[in-house]
This record gives C-alpha cells, structure tokens and sequence, in this order.
C-alpha cells in the first residue's frame, strides 16, 4: 500500500520509495491503480491530514480553519513521514524529533492566548487518534506559553470553564438517577434500537406527567386539602357578585352525593369514579372557589387564590408541555429537514446504517441478518417492480384509479359509521343512567352500561385498524406509502372518536333547558355537576385502556406464545409469532396522552394517575416485547416515522387546547361545585384579580392586550418568518449549485489524473526506447570498433575491448 | 467505584476524562468490563494489552459482523489486540455524547476493509456479504445494489467512495447515529 495513516503511525511508507518501485514492475490494472493512488497521495487535501497532526486536527476542523487563515498554512507544519517512528515513545519530548508548530496556522508567529489554547484543546478529543498520541500533543500545546487573558473576554471565559465544570458534574449526578437503565440495554440488545425508540418514547411521556403531576400537586390539591376554607369568596373589588354569592351557597347545599358502603358498589364507585370517588380531590368540583386562609379566619395571614391558582395551573400545564414538546420535536424536525433528500440515499443508509451496534442476543443477530437480506432483495425487486408500476397501460391505471377512489369512500364511510356509533352509545348509556328504573338493574349491569361508551372506542380501535390494513393491499400502492397512508387513517379513526365523544359531552352539558342551578331539567340530563361528570367520562376512558393492555397481554399474547411454541400443528404455522408493531403502540400512546391533557384540566389528579398507568405500561410491555414476541420482518427505522409521530402529537395537543379554551371562556360553571361558582364564566376570576394590583400594572397590561401593540407585533413576526424562509431557499440553492460543482472538480480530477498517467506511461516509453537505442548505438559502436581495430591492428595483438 | 478506585489516581483520571466522551464514573465503569474480560492479566498491569479473541468476546461485540474491523481499527499496533486505553478510546467514540463526525470518520475506517482511504467496490461487496449474514446476495443483485449506491453518493465518478463524499452520505443517514452505538 502506498500510504496508511492514522493509528499505527509507525507504517508510513516512504511515498518517494514506493513511487520509483513501481515503475519498474510490470504494468498490470492493479498496479496502475496503485499508481493512481500513489499519485492521489501527493495532493494536498491529502497530505495534510497525514502529515500536519499537530494542526489538522480532524479533516473537518482543518476545512473550517482553512477558510479562516491564508491559503496555504500547511507548508510551515510539514512534518516529514519518514520521521514518524512506530513507537510512541518517539514522541516524547525528550528526543531530538520534530516540532510541531502549533499555533502557526493562525497566522505567523502570533503568541497563542488562554482562550485559544483551551479551544484547541478542547478539539484535541475529537481526533481520530489513539488516546496516547492524544495525550502528547496536549502535552506539546500545553508546553507553549500562553498570556493570559484579560477584561471582559477573560471573565466570559473563565465562566465557560466553570460552566463546563458543572456540566460534567451534573451529568456525573444525574447518571445516578437514569431510569430503566437496564431494561434499555436488554431491550436493545434483543430487538435493536428501532423498537428501543418506542420506549424511549414511553420514558419521555412518563417525565412529562410527571413534571405535570408535580405541578398540578403543589398548586392545587395540596394547598386544598391543608389549608382551612372558610368561606370567602374571591370577588376582586367588584360589589355585584353578591346575588351570585347567594345562589351558589343554595345551590352548594342541593348538591348531593349518594355515598353507600355497600362493598360491590364501592368497588363500582372506583372504576366509575362515582360515588365516594366523586367527593374526593379527584374531580374539578371538590375545589372550593373561595380563598384560604393559613391560620384562623380571624387572624388572616395570607390568603390563597383557589380560582386563580387553578386557572395558572392549567395554562403552566399545557405551556410546560407545549415547550418539551416543542425541544423535542425541533431537535426530531432538524435532522428530517435536512433529509429531505433521503429517498436518494436510501441505499446507502441500508448498507452503512444498517447493522444496529447496540444488538448483543445470537437470536437477535441472525433475525437481523434475515431481515437486512429480506429487506434489500425485496427493495430491489420493488424498484425493477417500479417500472412495471409506471408502464401501466392507460385502461389499467383507469381500473385502478376507480378503484382507490372507491376504497378510499369507504375509509370515509367506516370513519363515518364509527362516529355515529360513538354517539349512539354515548346518549343511549346517558339516557339510560338517568331513567328511573337505573338503580334496580343489578350491579354488573350498571358497570357494563357504564363502560359501554369505552369499550366501544377501544374496539372500534382494534378492529378497524385491522379493515385498513386489509383493504391498502388493494390499492397497489408502494410499500412504504401503504404503511404511510394506513397510518394517517388509523390517525384520523383515533382522533374522530375522540372528537365524537367530546362533541357528544358538549352537546349533553349545554342542553337548554335548565333551572336556577344550571342543573338540567328533562328531556335534558339532569347533571348536577357537569364538571365532574366530564371528569368521570374521561376517567372512565383511561381505566378501561390500562384494563384492555393489561388483558391482551395475559390472555392474548401469552397464550398465543405459547400455542405457537409449544404446539406444532397447523396452526400455530398460520398465525406465528406475534411482531412488535410499533405504529399501533406509538399511535395508543398519543391518543392516551391526549386524554391526560383534556382530562387534566376536569380532574386534577389525573397526570399523577397516568404517571402510575406508565409505569405499570412500561414492565408490562417489556415483559410482553422479551417473552411473547419477535422481531419483525423488517428492521424498524426509527428516524423516519419518529418525527411523524411528535407532529400527530403536536396536533393532537393542539386539538385539545381548542375545547379546553371553550370550555374556560365560552361555558357557564356548575352553581353548585367547582372553584368557579360564582362566576359567570371561569375566565371572569382574571379580570377581577387583575384588578388588585396596582394601577400602573393594569396600564401596562392593558396596553398589551390592545390591538395598538398586538398588530405591529405580529407583523413583525411575520417579516422574520419571511426571512427566515427565504434565508433557507438561497441556501438550498447553494448546496444544489456545490453539488454540481463538485462532481464536475471530481470528472477533472479523473482526467488530469489520466493525463499524468499517459505522460508518465510516454515517459517510461520514451526511457526504455532511448535506452534500447542506446544500447544498440553502443552495441553498433562496438561492433564498428571491432571491426576497425580488426583492420588497424596487426595480427597477433589481443584485441582489448574496454567496455 | 469501590475498589477499582485505587488502581487509576486522581490526575490520570483527570487526563482520560479531558480526552475522552466520558465522565471519571463512567471510565471506572469501562475499566470495570475491561478487567472481566482477563482479570488475571488486568490484575498485573491497568493498561494491559488484549488478544484480539479476547476482546471479541465483549458481549456487545459478540455478534457484531465487523468486530474483527472494529478491533483492528482502535488498535494501536495494528494487529488487532487492545489495550485499555485502547479500548476507552474505542467505548467513548461509540458512546452517546460522540459528536457526529468523530463516529463517521471511525466508521468509515471500520468499511475500509483494504485501508486505502477509498471505499471501493470491493470493500462494498465485503460490507453486504457481512451484513446479510448466511443467505448470500446473488450475484445481479449485488451489482445492482452496488450501482446503486454508486450512483447516490459518488459525486465525482471515480467508482471510489473517498471520505468527503461518505461524510456527505452519513450526515444526512438519519439511522446512523441511532446504530453506530454501544453502552457498556
């Protein structure tokens, strides 16, 4: 080989050498091409990567530095290979070798400061050295002297090196507390870091109520449950609450709760979070509306807002969320934006990407060995397939466009029919909960009629997946796009159902005929506390999901394991091993996210719930993923489909912002329940706090709110959005005109290259044909010198021949 | 922690953690497995250097196809057998906290199976029989796959893969820094 760099400096082969033994062999492809590398070798870009250790320090940092200082700053460094022994030692300072000049390549002889030694420093990591060659050229940058930095950039850069500090220190800190370590690796090592990134998915969720729950704790439900309430409602400074304040004691007392103790029905009462479940801090409607006070009534010592404080929670809430989700979508976004190109590397990132290091199971390895070579033969045939896809004749592709357009009316119609289903129940369950003859059916009977609105969704969330799946096939799309678009209508299925039922409360709660206690009057249901009762609906939504995971886990995965493990007839062949579809399981997660956020705001309690439901979810669906199932067929790539799912959970939030808004500003609360009861809207207890406070505060918010500051503001957002898209434009433009650049460079490369060779192949020819003359010149000289001194000689006299 | 605490003093510690991607915890850690590799041999000496069969035994390089690259890469006499400081150095550029380009640079070593610099043809055949396992490519496949990827990325015509134009694939392989990774 003519040159290795790198690691084992030791091989460096003396280029000049090498280049001289080459010509004298013969002339075979594989020499040539040693001779094209040989000559490759000598270019700069080259070179200086070999040979410049001290300053090129990765290739990117040598292009980014190159722009920086004068064209040339290689040649000072040079640092001759022959000089580079094998041994490390060689490099010790001792000796008499080389030396490396390292500061040069920031122009002349300019004496390096603090600052910049640590940022050479700092990049000394990334080389791609071994840690000992690493430890002597910081030793060489260390040894130079260095001033000191002063004033305003010496301060910056003595905070960065305390900032770095505790980034190392709070990293080192924080490593204690990773959760679900372990279970990660052993994920990863069974099953790859496709699947992993649905429990990591999982692990972000369950951080996210957490830090939610903990919100909503401290704010809330503590302050409620220790504080003493005495009756003081919060009327701002404004005097004509009073009629309101009346009403909402009279009704506060008609507002009852059966409470039995009968043992069925306190069961009953849990799952349906009725009952003794309903006067608990749970629901919306055990917040009291009054301020409370630390201390007796008497001594007042603070007072604390409950309306206000509960309105805050819910906007830190949803904004807490709005920006995890936000840094984690960007950080998702970013990378996706920059592939936008990525269909036209697909193969490459199948060949380089496609080995998972994290993989340490045999089982494991060899099912991804299958299934790359699956993959990569079915793609290929896909692609010869392709161009049978695009030669269809013309009466075909009518038969299939007739055909998609038919299939996809009845995805709508399926929607559709699910829809009304939905609502169907939902007001046959409530107008059988309010008749009369309720209370005598049995207690069974109650609890099915209860769920019966949950277990419709969760089935139609089962079935119907399975419909789209089934029906994709015949619309002959590629693969890839098949999976997208199941995707997206699985999506709308979840969302519809959803909009459904919450259309279908709203409809419920704000029925018009009702009494002086906004309690409902038939044909309307009489719903004494409408807040709670939507608490109740969406709880009941979350305690039927956890029961229907944790029940097709032990009675459908498991058996179905072991049917397939243990029986060997027909079939277990059919159905198989069941494969981890990640889709389905992220698509549940962020449909159960979503109901944490809607139901957050009716129930308080329910992120903490949804922290416990995770956790549980979590073990479950490790155990299930290492005992029940396989890998699928073909390797899940996580990239792609990741950012996909932020967006629909981006939307999905944003979706719920909007019936959380109407709820707040365009609803009238309960009379009788509820922090809010004595206002007209729940949005009313922030103008009235605002208020108290002082007079130039309330300007000021005034002015904000005005559309004086509002519009200029907006259109300045909007010129920088503009700009920003038409920054990203001229770039994309830029990369487009490089690219064609550089394959250009790269075709005069080759021919110069071809150049240089046919000039040295005519040199080598001319040398040997000069040679050959020369020694048939010699040899016809000889022989012409022979024959010369054959006559001038007399006989007898040796002839003596000097060559 | 505990007892391996004594074998490296505070300044080495200092050194590895300022040269490499880890914390000093996690580089305990990473001595840790070392030693389970050969305790009789790491007993004697901290930095001691491995056969190459013995640290292809690490679990999580067990059953990775280029392991023998991988080993050959990060060694620093070129033979295939690693020392400790070796092996951190291998750890820290597949760890998490890696950036980018030191992965990329490493990997396309790791694909360079004659070492030239240059990924050729050969070297891509050599990288899709390893990745496919025992069921082969056949033969028109292969080309056909090779060509492909020809066509993608190689931006001068060379039939040569050189780094720029591998970087340039890699940066935007959105799996790749997903799978070019190993937690010990």
């Amino acid at each position: 080989m003519p040159f290795r760099w790198g690691r084992n400096t030791g091989e460096f082969a003396d280029i000049q050498e090498e280049k001289d033994d080459l010509y004298l062999t013969e002339a075979n492809t594989k020499k040539l091409r040693i001779g094209t590398y040989a000559i490759l070798a000598q270019l700069p870009s080259r070179k200086a990567f070999i040979s410049d250790l001290g300053t090129s320090m990765t290739r990117k940092m040598l292009r980014r530095d190159q722009a920086k200082s004068h064209p040339y700053p290689m040649k000072k460094n040079k640092i001759d290979p022959r000089h580079l022994g094998r041994n490390v030692d060689k490099f010790s300072s001792k000796n008499n070798l080389v030396d490396i000049e390292l500061g040069d390549y920031h122009g002349a002889d300019a004496a390096m400061d603090e600052k910049e030694q640590y940022h050479q420093k700092k990049h000394i990591r990334d080389m791609p050295t071994s840690i000992a060659m690493k430890k002597v050229i910081r030793d060489r940058l260390m040894a130079n002297k260095v001033s000191t930095v002063t004033g305003w950039a010496g301060w910056k850069y003595r905070r960065k090196l305390a900032y770095n500090k505790f980034k190392i220190s709070a990293r080192e800190f924080f490593g204690y507390f990773e959760v679900w370590g372990s279970s990660f690796k052993k994920i990863e090592g069974h099953f790859g870091s496709g699947i992993l990134s649905f429990f990591t998915f999982l692990k972000w969720l369950f951080f996210l109520n957490i830090y939610l729950a903990v919100i909503v704790f401290t704010f809330v439900t503590l302050p409620q449950v220790i504080f003493n309430t005495q009756s003081a409602y919060f009327t701002g400074n404004s005097s004509n609450l009073d009629t309101a304040i009346a009403l909402a004691n009279n009704c506060s007392e008609q507002y009852t709760v059966n409470i039995t103790t009968d043992w069925r029905y306190l069961i009953l009462d849990f799952l349906q979070g009725t009952g003794w479940m309903e006067k608990t801090v749970l629901f919306m409607g055990n917040y009291t509306t009054t301020s409370l006070y630390i201390g007796s009534f008497d001594a007042v010592s603070y007072s604390y807002n409950m309306p206000l404080a509960y309105l805050c929670v819910v906007g830190a809430y949803l904004g807490l969320s709005l920006l995890m989700l936000m840094h984690h979508t960007g950080k998702g976004l970013r990378e996706s934006m920059v592939n936008s190109e990525d269909k036209y590397f697909q193969h490459c990132n199948k060949v380089f990407g496609g080995w998972d290091f994290t993989l340490m199971d045999d089982n494991a390895a060899e099912l991804r060995h299958k299934s790359l070579h699956f993959e990569i033969t079915a793609d290929l045939r896909e692609e010869r397939d392709a161009h049978r896809r695009q030669n269809r004749s013309g009466c075909k592709r009518f038969g299939l466009g007739l055909l998609r357009v038919f299939i996809n009316l009845f995805v709508l119609a399926v929607l559709g029919g699910s829809g009304y289903l939905i609502y169907y129940v939902q007001v046959k369950v409530t107008e059988l909960t309010q008749g009369l003859d309720y209370n005598t059916y049995g207690t069974f009977i109650q609890l099915l009629i209860q769920f019966t609105p949950s277990t419709t969704i969760t089935l139609l969330n089962v079935i119907v997946p399975f419909m789209f799946e089934k029906v994709v096939g015949g619309e002959d799309y590629s693969p890839m796009f098949e999976v997208q678009i199941t995707l997206v209508r699985v999506v709308f299925l979840k969302l519809a159902s959803l909009a459904v039922l919450i259309a279908t409360i709203y409809i419920e709660v704000t029925c018009a005929t009702k009494d002086t206690c906004n309690v409902g009057i038939s044909p309307c249901p009489s719903i004494e506390c409408w807040e709670t009762y939507v608490g109740q609906q969406i709880y009941k939504l979350v305690i039927m999901d956890m029961i229907v995971v944790t029940f097709t886990t032990l009675l459908i995965e498991f058996p179905r394991k072991l049917i397939v493990s243990k029986c060997s007839c027909g079939l277990s062949e059919r159905i198989g091993f069941q494969k981890f579809v990640i889709t389905q399981n992220v698509l549940d997660l962020v449909y159960s996210q979503t109901l944490c956020w809607l139901g957050g705001f009716f129930s308080p309690l329910i992120p903490a719930l949804y922290v416990i439901k995770y956790f549980i979810y979590f073990y479950l669906k490790k155990a299930s993923l290492l005992v029940n199932m396989e890998p699928p067929d073909r390797p899940y790539r996580a990239s792609k489909s990741n950012s996909f799912f932020m967006v629909i959970l981006m939307i999905a939030f944003g979706l719920i912002c909007l019936p959380v808004g109407w709820c707040i500003t365009k609803l009238t609360p309960s009379k009788g329940c509820g922090p809010f009861r004595i206002y007209s809207y729940m949005i009313d207890v922030i103008p009235l706090a605002i208020s108290t406070w002082p007079t130039w505060l309330q300007e000021g918010l005034k002015f904000i709110s005005s559309a004086g500051f509002t519009i200029p503001a907006f259109i300045i957002l909007l010129i920088v959005i503009y700009y920003y898209h038409a920054l990203a434009s001229a770039r994309k433009e830029m990369v487009k005109l490089m690219k064609e650049q550089l394959a250009l460079e790269g075709r005069d490369k080759q021919f110069l290259l071809q150049q240089i060779k046919d000039g040295d192949e005519d040199g080598k020819a001319a040398e040997q044909k000069v040679t050959v003359t020369k020694e048939t010149n010699k040899s016809v000289v000889s022989a012409t010198e022979v024959r010369l001194r054959k006559v001038q000689s007399p006989p007898g006299v040796p002839l003596d021949s000097d060559f | 922690m505990g007892g391996s605490d004594s074998k490296f003093d505070e300044q080495e510690l200092e050194d590895y953690q300022e040269l490499t991607y880890f914390t000093k915890k996690e580089i305990l850690h990473v001595h840790k497995r070392f030693t389970q590799l050969a305790p009789d041999l790491v007993e004697v000496d901290k930095n001691a250097t491995l056969p190459q069969d013995k640290i292809m035994m690490l679990p999580e390089l067990r059953v990775n196809p280029f392991k023998d690259r991988i080993c050959k890469v990060f060694s620093s006499s070129g033979d295939g057998s690693m020392s400790f400081e070796d092996f951190l150095d291998m750890m820290s550029v597949f760890s998490d906290n890696a950036p980018k380009n030191v992965k990329v640079e490493y990997a396309f070593r790791i694909y360079d199976f004659d070492e030239d610099d240059m990924i050729s043809s050969n070297d891509l055949k050599e990288v899709i029989d390893r990745l496919t396992g025992e069921q082969r490519l056949g033969e028109e496949d292969m080309q056909q796959l090779i060509d492909n990827i020809f066509s993608e990325v190689d931006l001068d015509g060379d039939e040569n893969l050189s780094y720029a134009e591998f970087e340039h694939v890699m940066s935007k392989a959105p799996d790749f820094t997903n799978s070019f990774r190993i937690r010990l």
